[in-house]
């Protein structure tokens, strides 16, 4: 499946720019992309003869609702707990000293460590400070990249 | 009783040994592991397992049923098979800690018998194709902190050992902080692989080629300057053997010159698809070959080789057969599995044989007697006809073991193993005093025996 974004999703609006949801399509898309409106709060969009757009763009938001704020799934049944995103991941590195240098961090894990390994698979513990989620909002994609098994996504 | 953790385990899953495991115990079982990957995490936890194997049995003679007994008795049967028997064929050792595997050398020269392991068919060949290029060991601290080229040939470590890839590849070393971003991974395999889809050079070649890209590679050095005419003739290769490979060289290979010419510390990895014994009869000198061309390139750079072996301990058990002060027969297991009719008692420590065997090789077993020591359930446990439970190394007894790279490292400790079982090194002393000493031992006591 390919990346999920703005435009993919403007396409299949109603692109009339009614602002009977409060704004134009592309703010609309770009609000859809970031889950603080739903498809429900576009009334042409409700009517049948964009049955078939509805339908799609369902589709193509589906991924999403598994989603986290950040936009990433992980798929925990492909995992095998290699950790290449606990020493990948920046954040990790910067809040564990160990993940510096190439091992995991110990228990008491800290606190704002996003990616885990517990009972040989990879977890997330906490996303708040992740470099998608902390201002200036990076499209910081290097868990996903370097996932050798493609157990994490980034939907958006 | 209070949830205890203990950091810094070290993994007794595979040769890589992690050591930063942590793991979380209450009531003398562990309730939870963490930064193990799936194999690892599975080995500690079958440590609590109802499935575990922690009484000692005989086969019954009659109607092949399994019938309990203690572990004395157990033992005095396993030291009277051994003492009876005119051949005996010791296999297995690779997943014992160091001191078990000196103990069990040891009882091999006691009763005389013929040993044999997985990797014991390639294992003179790459020890004399080693010693012969002088080739330059590593380890996996060294490989993180300077390595900037990462060269699996044959090797898929992301299937075998998830973790090697972590700790060689991805992470940020002293002189390489930026991680996979300075380095280059390069991935050269006769399958795609998983590991090869993560690579930032990958060639896919037809198995059984990997002297002839070697030899492309050699080539593609000699234009760019890093090698000579008699590097070449050193590392094996002839000029006619050299012209007959074509003047086509595969963009990946030039590529991989290319990152070969410009790296300052390079690390190739041997790996299984090239160290069995179907891939040294197909091509007998390319690990020699291997093995030099690594020793040459060490010249202007550094440059090693580290042949990968999974198994928990195999470079210790090698270092304990070369080190014994007697003489052992070793032999390989795939002549051992022809012949099985010749040993009139296999003793298996932690090696399963019956699932390496066909049927016909199966059937020579009929007149053997089995004897296991093992902590779960295999397929030879279901034919043994005395079974001999042990701790788990690392997980209830601590140790020493070799790591991939060579280097020794200390096994933990992180519960108390249950009642009535002993370490491997422990039983296969007792075996080798008793057999030693013609029938004084404490574990003597009347019982039972197999007919």
């Amino acid at each position: 499946m390919g990346t999920i974004n703005a435009l993919t999703i403007y396409k299949d609006l109603p692109k009339l720019n009614c602002k009977k949801c409060g704004m134009l399509c592309m703010p609309f898309a770009v609000e859809l992309m970031k889950k603080t409106k739903s498809l429900e709060d576009c009334p042409p969009l409700m009517e049948p003869k964009y049955a078939s757009n509805l339908e799609k763009l369902r589709a193509l938001l589906k991924p999403m609702e598994d989603a986290t704020d950040t936009g990433i799934v992980l798929n925990e049944d492909v995992c095998d707990g290699c950790g290449v995103c606990v020493i990948a991941c920046p954040v990790n590195s910067r809040f564990s000293p160990e993940c510096l240098s190439g091992k995991a961090p110990q228990v008491p894990v800290p606190e704002d460590i996003i990616y885990v390994l517990e009972d040989g698979r990879c977890r997330i513990k906490s996303i708040s400070q992740c470099r998608r989620y902390v201002p200036p909002k990076t499209n910081c994609r290097i868990c996903e990249i370097f996932c050798p098994r493609y157990a994490i996504e980034i939907k958006v | 009783m209070p949830l205890e953790s203990k950091n810094r385990v070290t993994c007794p899953g595979c040769a890589l040994a992690c050591d930063d495991i942590a793991v979380d115990v209450q009531f003398n079982k562990i309730q939870k592991v963490h930064n193990a990957c799936l194999r690892g995490n599975e080995k500690f936890m079958f440590s609590g397992s109802k499935e575990r194997f922690v009484t000692p049995f005989i086969r019954d003679a009659k109607d092949k049923a399994p019938k309990e007994i203690k572990m004395d008795q157990a033992m005095l049967l396993a030291a009277k098979i051994m003492q009876d028997s005119q051949n005996v064929l010791i296999l297995g050792g690779t997943k014992l800690e160091s001191n078990a595997q000196e103990k069990l050398v040891e009882l091999a020269r006691i009763v005389g018998a013929t040993m044999s392991f997985a990797g014991a068919e390639v294992l003179n060949h790459v020890k004399d194709a080693m010693k012969d290029a002088g080739a330059s060991f590593t380890t996996i601290g060294e490989i993180a902190n300077n390595a900037d080229l990462l060269l699996f040939w044959g090797a898929n470590p992301i299937d075998f050992a998830p973790k090697l890839v972590v700790k060689t590849v991805f992470s940020r070393g002293r002189y390489r902080q930026t991680g996979k971003e300075v380095k280059k991974f390069a991935v050269l395999d006769g399958n795609p692989t998983p590991t090869m889809e993560r690579a930032d050079i990958k060639l896919l070649m037809h198995p059984g080629n990997d002297t002839r890209y070697l030899g492309l590679l050699c080539m593609e050095l000699q234009a760019t300057g890093v090698l000579d005419e008699k590097d070449l003739e050193r590392i094996g290769f002839t000029k006619e053997e050299l012209i007959s490979l074509g003047p086509d060289i595969p963009p990946n290979i030039k590529e991989l010159a290319r990152t070969i010419e410009l790296t300052e510390y390079g690390v190739i990895f041997v790996g299984e698809r090239l160290l069995n014994p179907a891939a040294i009869e197909r091509e007998p000198d390319l690990l020699g070959k291997m093995f030099r061309f690594g020793s040459i390139l060490n010249r202007d750079r550094r440059m090693s080789v580290l042949p990968l072996s999974y198994h928990l301990n195999f470079a210790g058990l090698v270092h304990a057969l070369t080190t014994s002060n007697h003489e052992v027969n070793v032999k390989d297991f795939k002549s051992i599995a022809d012949s099985l009719e010749d040993f009139d008692a296999v003793i298996c420590a932690g090696f399963d044989l019956v699932g390496k065997l066909d049927d016909k090789q199966l059937a020579q077993l009929k007149e053997s007697k089995i004897v296991v020591f093992d902590y779960k359930e295999n397929c030879t446990t279901t034919v043994a006809d005395l079974f001999l439970p042990v701790v788990m190394i690392g997980i209830e007894t601590g140790g020493e073991v070799y790591r991939i790279d060579g280097s020794l490292v200390s096994l933990s400790k992180c519960v108390e193993p249950r009642e009535g079982l002993s370490t491997d090194a422990k039983l296969l002393q007792e075996l080798g005093d008793y057999i030693q000493n013609g029938g004084q031992s404490s574990f003597n006591s009347p019982g039972t025996s197999i007919n």
